[in-house]
């Protein structure tokens, strides 16, 4: 990450070779897991794709239908349009706090650590019911806001509602990428902006915040993907007009028995989540900081 | 002055790591901060560029009071010992931050880059990474940027500690050619006492938040203050007794009486150390004839060994004393281990250590050598 | 080389072990298969706790053979089970639309040599593959707090106006069988006894009148919530839902005894099951009138045997039934099965295009 990990090298040496003849045996220890991916992930995609374009008539009819339909398309932007909101809840929560992990104590730090990974521990379902219990318009939240004279808001069945459940989930995975970058940082490189001349805030932007950007980078990225197939928190915490594409998928699946027509949707979300990652990777490359951080 | 500090001190929960400092530096000097580490060097280093503030006490820098001045503003340079170069800019953008931050415009931005990495002959290197330069190379860009918007004080906190011995004399000689050659303050942190003495104007030797003695190289080595001092700055033969009332002699705790250079009979009576610098005496066979001026203790040759430019040999005057003595590679005694010898020096190049208080009372030195004597 | 024979067998070692483990999900879901056992499949929670009292452990102890659960209730498994050939369950409640659509291609057609429906309500018998086991109803509840006049709300038509009975209305989060469609035309002048086939055109339009009021419950949970936190001032909601906010959880509502619709859950047996004659015997005796009586006594559903005799019940829960309460019996129409096995497809385009799209 810093200067000061790197190992002695010349300028003019070529690079340390990562791939040398002795770790190519070491490569096999990936089978397994590919193995296991192949036969857990890659085959059940593939029938997925299969009965898309079988089901029930041979053809891309799946396809085209579901780009004519406007419900399609609606739901399939609103579900792009979510997941980048959670994102950047998650990244203007996370941030800070990812960062003030990296300036407190030992002791500290396990309960940030603790605090932010208790929704793992508890069940989904119960998780979600709790936040339309805080949530709902005479629940413990607007009471408060109420007893305050800031009058009651709309906290659930809407946007707010969907955005919050699911940063709280999200959360964690936006926060541990983070951290995981920011604590190999050298907080010295402060102190040298500083002696630079730069004020405290803009050694932090021009310095700080550019080295910590693959760490934001890789935690938008799990925060967005995962985001993109969220189904309960939306429906729960939602309105129909907040439904997701796994919301929709399910109605076509489970209620409507159209397999086909369900998977079509998948593999519609699945290119266009791998499109717009594709097109972030790119941009990244294109600017040094993401990419230098990096080394 | 460049730089003063007034009874500067800092406490951290309690416990002290800087104690009371006052110093003056001369505009111009190149002036070391040595000591072994925890002595207090490296945070006196950082209240003066502003990271630490002090618990008490005041700095002025050009007869400015700054103890309160944030770091940015004090408009000093600072090197540090793992270079921290920014990694996600190139050579170029690194120098040219601090000028960024001062809003130099563009066209005197490139000449002064350019300029600076002339400085530190690092011309070509501009559209590197820190990552692609070698430790030797990342140091002179951190020089670079240091220097580049021509501050009027630089500190170096150990800018050589993490780079081997060659490249570590060659970039002391580079900084010792900047600094005659830009003309501004110096202040270099170091734990190496060979560095401090080759570089520095003065030298301020730290120990534990205190400092013992401020002094050129010469003084240092042949006036240490201290019997700490003595045994920090190069190797010493450190005699314990008391001053005689001659005045010119200090009684050792067996009855041995060493002559001294005179310190005056009013001192008579209180402890003194006697410093020896190892290359002042010489080993002679035993019997061998020397001037009759000549100070004697006679003993066994312990150890010889040979380190190119001169030989070590130690000498056991008794189970309780061993001594030091170098002597040059061409100008051999060839004495060998087990030969008995006499070790003999001149009076004149002693030094005396009178300790405060009486004799039995003075601080215990730590035993770096094995010479130590008491 | 040293490290490549060690690199190899640890690949190995591993590629195996995780082909093991494959191996055992393909096959760790079916550990029943001893012969004389049956697997019952629903979904889980109260549901099932109250059937496995009722009728499942009666079962094992009258027949001798064991009733295994699986809690895991989805349409789309029982579907591919079948489709694959490999089917680890042998009986499941299903709603009546989902049996009429699946008669046949991925359920069996009862055997009525051993299924007796002929205590059954017929108006329930729809379908050729299920055996009704109870029934429930979507009913109207309102606020007491939102309407505290003496006017208050009946049924379908004051639901769908929001002039006379403003405040919000929480409805199903779900296009099918949602019998808001049968509510809106009702509300709309069209007659209880004469709403199939649906009009969806006037239906939807009815419900575009109230779309700004309406708010959606997607569990029987949160419409429970909804009612014991006030959230609403009407909801369309089961009766047994209904029940529990009002009568076990305090909350202020109270029944509008006007229209409510009445569904089913209908017992029944997969495609490919390896002894249909056992599941069929389960399917029989789970419409035995007095088990059915028990089940009620467990949960608050109604049987789907006209002979079953509910005694002993709570007096608040006998408020809730149409079997003990003329009042509730007066307003309940069965929702038409058949029709929406036909047009599911359609109503949900519809659903989504005013709702999610």
């Amino acid at each position: 990450m810093t200067a000061t990990l790197q190992a002695e090298r010349r300028p003019g040496s070529p690079a340390p070779r990562v791939r040398g003849d002795s770790s190519a045996p070491w490569l096999l220890l990936l089978l397994p897991a590919l193995v296991l991916l192949a036969l857990c992930f890659v085959y059940p995609l593939a029938r997925l794709l299969v009965a898309s374009l079988q089901d029930p008539v041979p053809g891309v009819g799946n396809y085209t239908d579901l780009l004519r339909s406007q419900v399609f398309r609606n739901v399939l932007g609103r579900t792009f349009l979510t997941s980048a909101i959670v994102c950047l809840t998650c990244f203007v929560l996370g941030y800070p706090y990812a960062y003030l992990m990296t300036v407190v104590s030992r002791r500290t730090r396990s309960l940030l650590l603790a605090v932010v990974l208790i929704p793992f521990w508890t069940s989904l379902m119960v998780r979600t019911f709790s936040w339309l219990v805080l949530l709902q318009d005479n629940g413990v939240i607007n009471d408060t806001l109420a007893a305050l004279g800031v009058g009651r808001l709309e906290l659930v069945r809407n946007t707010t509602g969907v955005t919050i459940g699911m940063a709280q989930v999200m959360l964690p995975f936006a926060v541990l990428p983070m951290y995981a970058v920011m604590q190999k940082i050298d907080r010295r490189l402060l102190r040298a902006a500083e002696s630079c001349g730069a004020k405290p805030v803009s050694a932090f932007a021009r310095i700080y915040f550019p080295l910590s950007l693959p760490g934001v980078a890789a935690g938008m990225s799990i925060t967005f993907v995962v985001s993109l197939g969220f189904f309960i928190t939306p429906q729960l915490l939602g309105s129909p007009s907040n439904a997701m594409l796994s919301q929709l998928m399910y109605t076509e699946i489970t209620q409507l028995g159209k397999w086909g027509y369900g998977a079509a949707m998948g593999f519609i979300l699945l290119a266009t989540a791998l499109i717009i990652l594709g097109l972030v990777r790119v941009a990244s490359r294109a600017r040094p900081a993401l990419a230098g951080g990096a080394k | 002055m460049a730089l003063s500090l007034r009874s500067v001190r800092k406490e951290y929960g309690g416990q002290v790591a800087v104690d009371m400092i006052t110093l003056d530096i001369a505009p111009g000097e190149f002036m070391t901060f040595l000591g072994p580490s925890g002595s207090g060097k490296t945070t006196t280093l950082n209240m003066i560029a502003g990271f630490v503030q002090p618990s008490a006490g005041e700095i002025f820098m050009g007869g400015r009071e700054i103890s309160r001045v944030p770091c940015h503003k004090r408009g000093i340079g600072m090197v540090f010992q793992n270079y921290a170069l920014f990694p996600h800019m190139t050579v170029e953008q690194n120098v040219a931050y601090p000028l960024k931050q001062r809003k130099v415009p563009a066209n005197v931005r490139r000449e002064r880059v350019s300029a600076a990495l002339g400085l530190v002959q690092l011309q070509g290197m501009e559209r590197r990474r820190p990552a692609q330069l070698s430790g030797g190379q990342q140091q002179r860009v951190a020089l670079a940027r240091a220097l580049v918007y021509r501050p009027p004080v630089l500190l170096m906190d150990e800018p050589l500690g993490a780079l081997d011995k060659r490249l570590r004399e060659t970039l002391q000689f580079e900084i010792k050619r900047i600094h005659d050659e830009l003309g501004i303050t110096f202040v270099y942190v170091t734990h190496d006492q060979d560095e401090a003495l080759l570089l520095s104007d003065r030298i301020a030797v730290f120990k534990d938040g205190r400092i013992e003695q401020v002094g050129t190289a010469e003084d240092l080595y042949e006036r240490p203050a201290t019997t700490f001092v003595a045994e920090f700055v190069g190797d010493s033969n450190v005699f314990h007794g008391t001053l005689a009332a001659s005045g010119t002699s200090v009684r050792l705790d067996d009855g041995r009486e060493l002559r001294v250079p005179g310190c005056g009979a009013s001192s008579a009576g209180r402890g003194a150390a006697v410093v020896l610098r190892p290359e002042r005496a010489r080993v002679l066979v035993y019997g061998e004839a020397a001037q009759p001026s000549c100070q004697r203790l006679s003993g066994v040759v312990a150890s010889v060994h040979y380190m190119g430019s001169a030989r070590r040999i130690e000498v056991e005057i008794d189970p309780r004393r061993r001594m030091l003595v170098k002597e040059p590679a061409d100008r051999p005694s060839g004495v060998h281990p087990g030969d008995p010898v006499d070790v003999c020096w001149q009076a004149e190049d002693c030094a005396v250590i009178l300790s405060d208080e009486g004799h039995g009372t003075h601080r215990e030195p730590a035993t770096r050598r094995p010479v130590s004597a008491t | 080389m040293k490290t490549t024979g060690n690199a190899l067998r640890l690949a190995l070692a591993g590629t195996l072990a995780s082909a093991v483990v494959l191996g055992g999900c393909g096959t760790a879901d079916q550990p029943r298969q001893s012969a004389g056992s049956l697997t019952f499949m629903s979904g889980g929670g109260a549901y099932l706790d109250a059937l496995d009292e009722a009728f499942l452990k009666p079962f094992a102890k009258d027949t001798g053979i064991a009733v295994h659960n699986d809690p895991t209730l989805s349409y789309a498994k029982i579907k591919t089970m079948v489709g694959a050939g490999k089917v680890t369950i042998d009986v499941t409640p299903a709603e009546g639309y989902w049996e009429i659509q699946e008669c046949g291609k991925t359920l069996l057609p009862l055997d009525r040599t051993l299924v007796d429906l002929s205590d059954i309500d017929p108006a329930l018998i729809q379908g050729e593959c299920g055996a009704p086991l109870l029934t429930y109803s979507t009913a109207i509840y309102y606020n007491k707090e939102a309407y505290p006049g003496p006017d208050k709300p009946v049924g379908c038509r004051d639901f769908f106006d929001t002039a006379k009975f403003p405040g919000k209305r929480a409805v199903r989060d779900s296009a099918v069988p949602n019998p808001l469609i049968e509510c809106a035309l009702v509300a709309d002048g069209v007659s209880p006894d004469a709403l199939y086939p649906l009009d969806l055109d006037r239906a939807f339009k009815k419900i575009a009148t109230i779309r700004k009021d309406l708010v959606f419950w997607a569990s029987g949970a949160e419409s429970t919530q909804l009612m014991t936190a006030g959230e609403v001032a009407m909801i369309h909601a089961w009766n047994g839902r209904a029940y529990a906010a009002i009568a076990e959880q305090g909350a202020g509502f109270a029944p509008a005894y006007g229209e409510a619709f009445l569904i089913y859950d209908t017992l029944v047996v997969p495609k490919g099951v390896r002894d249909p004659k056992a599941a069929m015997k389960l399917v029989d005796y789970m419409l035995d009138p007095a088990r059915q009586a028990k089940l009620t006594s467990l949960i608050p559903y109604s049987p789907s045997n006209k002979k079953a005799v509910l005694t002993g019940l709570p007096a608040p829960l006998q408020e809730f039934l149409p079997e003990t309460n003329p009042k509730v019996a007066e307003g309940v129409h069965v929702q038409d099965q058949r029709w929406w096995a036909q047009n599911a497809d359609e109503v949900t385009r519809r659903w989504q295009a005013m709702f999610q799209g």
